[in-house]
C-alpha cells in the first residue's frame, strides 16, 4: 500500500539525517502541503545531503514521497530490489557496476513516463560523471549508452 | 455502584460476547470469546440470544442488531471447530435487520425534527419577543413624552397598560431563548449518554412467532447488567481511583495505574506487572503469563475511551472492534520482523484485551534521538540505516501480500531489539481489505481529528489527491475507486487515513 511506502520514505530519510524532510505542524500545515502537491508544486527540500545521504538512495527517497503517484514504486518487491542496489552504492570505477547503472537506467527511463526532480538532477550528474571518467574514453558502447540518458534528461528538463 | 471488576468472570465474558455480537467486526472476537466461555463453564453452554433483557441504562451498549444464535454461522463454526484459531469470514457482514433499520431511521429523524423545534422556539422568542417588547416600550416613552408636553395621541388608551406589556414582553423575550438553550443543552447531554435509535421500548425484539421466550428465562440465559445510576451527571468520572485504566492522572506511577486483576486470554491468563504507554487508543502494560512465566505484552482500552466511543451513535465499539482486528491482522501474519499476537480475552476491567509477544530494545524513535546527541559517522549510518530499512520492506511486504496496510508507520511503531533484529508494530489502525466494516458509518469526526495531530508528519498526501478530481468535478459523481475508498463522505470532508480534512476550493 503506496501510504506505507510514502512513510517509510520519511523515515529512511529521518534515519539518514536526523530530520524530517518537512515539519509538518498539525492539519493547517498538512492541508497547506496538501494543496502544494495536488497542484503539482511539492516542496521537496533543497538543502540536498552534502554528503550524509548517497545519491542513489536518495533517489530512492524522491521516488517514495514523490508528489506524483506514476513516480511511485509500484510493489513491494520493486521497491526491495532497487533499494537493495541502492544501499550497495554505485561505485564509478568499477566497469561492471557502473554499466549495470546505465542499463538499469535506460530500463527505467523507457518504462517510466516520467522521473522526479531530484532522479533527474541526480542521473545527470552521475552519468556524465560515467562520461567523462578517463576510464571509459575507449567504451563506445558505454558512452553511447550515457549519451542517450543525457539526452533523455536533458529533454525532461526542457 | 457495584464495581464492575467484582463481577465473575463467566459472566463478563458472557457480556462482553453479548456485546461483541452486535458489531460486524467483532464477530471474530465473539466466536473467541465463545471458546473462552466454554473453557471457563463447560457444563452451561452460552448462548447469545436477543440481546441483555435488563433495561438498558444510558451508558450502556444498545445492541445494533439482534443476531440469534442459529443464524449467526460464526458462532456456529466456532461450537463446530472449538480451535483457537480465527475462523475466515468468507460470507461477509451479515445484514441488519429492516426493521431496526426503519427504527434507527425515525429516531434519527425525530431527533432533528425535535432540535429544529427547539432552536425555531428559541429564535422566534429572541426575536419576535425582543422586537415586540421594544416597541411598547417605545410607544410608552412616546406616550409619556407627549404627556409631558400636554397632549397625547393615545389619550383612549391607559397608560398604565404599557409598563405590565414591557416588563411581561421584555421577561418573555429572555426568558424564552434560555428556555430552548436549556432544553437544547439538556438534550446534547442526554444524547450523549445515549444512542438515540435504539430506545429500549422502541427496540422491536424479533421473536419466534411460535415460541415467544419467556422473561424468566432471558433473565436466566442473560444476566442483568450491574445497575448503575441513570443520571449521566452521576457516572463515574474517569479519574476514577478504583479503576486503573481510567486514572489519567497516574501517568507518572507506572506501577500504581497497573490493574491489579487478571486478564484471562483464550491461551492463558495474564498478569500485568508495568506500564509501558498510554495511547488514544489504549493502554498497554509489560505482563506476565501466569503459567509459563512467559513476558507479553498487554494492549487494552483506556475506560475513557470505551465510554467515548459507546456514547457516539453508530460508532460503538469501535476501540473494541479496531483491537480484535490488530490482533486478527497480527496473529494471522508470521514473519520475524512483525510483532506477534498471541492472546484475546477479558481484561480485569471487564474489556478487551490482547497480548503480543514481548520484544526487548528500543523504538526507532529514541534510536534517532540517540543518534542525534551521539553523531555517528556518514558510513556507519548509511549501513546502519539502510540494513533497518531493508527489513522494515521485508515487513511491510509480507503484510501487503495479505492484503493489509499498517497505516501507521512512524519511528515509534518500529522496534529495534539489542541484536539489531527491527520489529513492526501497532497495527492498530491498520487497513485489512479482507475485514473491513464496509457498512459502518463514518462518523468519527470528533476522535480523527484529534488523532491527525500525532502522525500527520507521516501521512502521505497522495490519500488526498483524490481531492482534485473532486474539487474539478464538483458533483456526486465519484469514481468507483472512490466510492470504495470512501474518501469523501456526504459533507464534503476527504477522509484521510488518520482522519476528515475539509478542504476548499480555494
Amino acid at each position: 500500500m503506496k501510504m506505507d511506502m510514502y512513510a517509510l520514505g520519511m523515515v529512511l530519510y529521518e534515519l539518514l539525517t536526523n530530520e524530517v524532510p518537512f515539519r509538518v505542524k498539525g492539519l493547517g500545515d498538512y492541508t497547506l502541503y496538501v494543496g502544494a502537491v495536488v497542484s503539482g508544486n511539492q516542496e521537496f527540500p533543497n538543502k540536498i545531503s552534502q554528503g550524509t545521504i548517497p545519491d542513489e538512495l536518495f533517489m530512492v527517497i524522491s521516488r517514495l514521497l514523490s508528489g506524483k503517484l506514476e513516480n511511485r514504486y509500484d510493489s513491494y518487491e520493486e521497491l526491495d530490489r532497487e533499494f537493495q542496489l541502492a544501499s550497495q552504492g554505485l561505485d564509478i570505477n568499477q566497469e561492471a557496476k557502473a554499466e549495470a547503472f546505465l542499463d538499469r537506467t535506460i530500463a527505467a527511463i523507457e518504462t517510466r513516463p516520467s522521473l522526479t526532480e531530484h532522479e533527474i538532477i541526480i542521473l545527470e550528474k552521475m552519468t556524465s560523471e560515467i562520461l567523462g571518467h578517463e576510464k571509459y574514453q575507449a567504451r563506445e558502447e558505454i558512452k553511447t549508452k550515457a549519451g542517450t540518458i543525457l539526452d533523455h534528461v536533458q529533454s525532461l528538463i526542457s | 455502584m457495584p464495581n464492575r471488576a467484582e463481577l465473575q468472570p463467566r459472566n463478563r465474558v458472557e457480556q462482553w460476547k453479548t456485546r461483541l455480537a452486535y458489531t460486524i467486526m467483532g464477530q471474530r472476537a465473539t466466536a473467541l470469546l465463545h471458546n473462552l466461555a466454554d473453557k471457563l463453564n463447560p457444563d452451561n453452554s452460552l448462548s447469545v440470544t436477543a440481546g441483555p433483557s435488563a433495561p438498558l441504562l444510558s451508558w450502556q451498549i444498545r445492541p445494533r442488531q439482534v443476531i440469534t444464535e442459529p443464524t449467526n454461522p460464526l458462532l456456529n463454526q466456532a461450537d463446530e471447530s472449538p480451535s483457537t484459531e480465527l475462523p475466515t469470514v468468507s460470507a461477509g457482514p451479515p445484514k441488519p435487520v429492516a426493521s431496526k433499520t426503519l427504527t434507527k431511521q425515525q429516531a434519527t429523524r425525530n431527533n432533528k425534527l425535535r432540535n429544529i423545534l427547539a432552536i425555531t422556539i428559541a429564535a422566534v422568542g429572541a426575536v419576535g419577543t425582543g422586537f415586540f417588547g421594544c416597541v411598547l416600550a417605545f410607544q410608552y416613552q412616546t406616550c409619556l413624552l407627549f404627556r409631558i408636553f400636554g397632549y397625547s395621541l393615545f389619550s383612549h388608551v391607559d397608560y398604565a397598560l404599557f409598563i405590565p406589556l414591557t416588563i411581561i414582553t421584555n421577561t418573555l423575550a429572555v426568558l424564552l431563548p434560555t428556555i430552548g438553550l436549556l432544553y437544547l443543552t439538556l438534550r446534547g447531554r442526554t444524547n450523549q449518554a445515549e444512542a438515540p435509535f435504539a430506545l429500549p421500548e422502541a427496540l422491536p425484539a424479533p421473536q419466534e412467532p411460535n415460541e415467544p421466550t419467556p422473561p424468566a428465562e432471558q433473565t436466566k440465559e442473560a444476566p442483568p447488567l450491574p445497575a448503575l445510576p441513570e443520571e449521566p451527571e452521576d457516572m463515574p468520572a474517569p479519574q476514577e481511583p478504583n479503576s486503573a485504566t481510567g486514572a489519567k492522572g497516574a501517568e507518572d506511577d507506572s506501577t500504581s495505574a497497573v490493574p491489579k486483576g487478571i486478564f484471562i486470554g483464550n491461551q492463558g491468563q495474564y498478569k500485568a506487572t508495568e506500564k509501558l504507554g498510554h495511547g488514544g487508543q489504549g493502554d498497554v502494560f509489560k505482563g506476565i503469563n501466569i503459567k509459563t512465566n512467559e513476558i507479553v505484552v498487554i494492549k487494552t482500552l483506556t475506560e475513557e475511551r470505551y465510554r467515548q466511543a459507546t456514547s457516539r451513535d453508530g460508532s460503538q465499539l469501535k476501540p473494541a472492534a479496531r483491537l480484535t482486528q490488530e490482533f486478527a491482522i497480527q496473529s494471522r501474519i508470521e514473519h520475524s520482523n512483525i510483532e506477534k499476537a498471541i492472546d484475546l480475552g477479558i481484561s480485569p476491567d471487564n474489556f478487551v484485551f490482547i497480548a503480543k509477544r514481548f520484544i526487548p530494545g528500543t523504538t526507532l524513535k529514541a534510536y534517532i534521538d540517540e543518534q542525534k546527541t551521539q553523531g555517528q559517522e556518514p558510513a556507519k549510518r548509511v549501513a546502519s540505516s539502510t540494513d533497518i530499512i531493508g527489513q522494515v520492506i521485508k515487513a511491510l511486504s509480507t503484510v501487503a501480500k495479505d492484503g493489509v496496510g499498517h497505516r501507521d508507520i512512524k519511528p515509534g511503531n518500529i522496534m529495534i531489539t539489542p541484536d539489531g533484529h527491527v520489529v513492526l508494530i501497532d497495527f492498530g489502525i491498520a487497513k485489512d481489505v479482507g475485514f473491513e466494516n464496509e457498512n459502518a458509518n463514518d462518523e468519527e469526526r470528533l476522535t480523527t481529528k484529534l488523532a491527525v495531530m500525532g502522525t500527520v508528519q507521516y501521512l502521505d498526501p497522495y490519500n488526498i489527491t483524490y481531492l482534485k478530481e473532486y474539487v474539478t468535478e464538483k458533483s456526486q459523481k465519484l469514481t468507483e475507486a472512490q466510492k470504495q475508498a470512501k474518501l469523501v463522505n456526504e459533507d464534503g470532508y476527504v477522509r484521510t487515513w488518520h482522519g476528515f480534512v475539509r478542504i476548499t476550493n480555494q
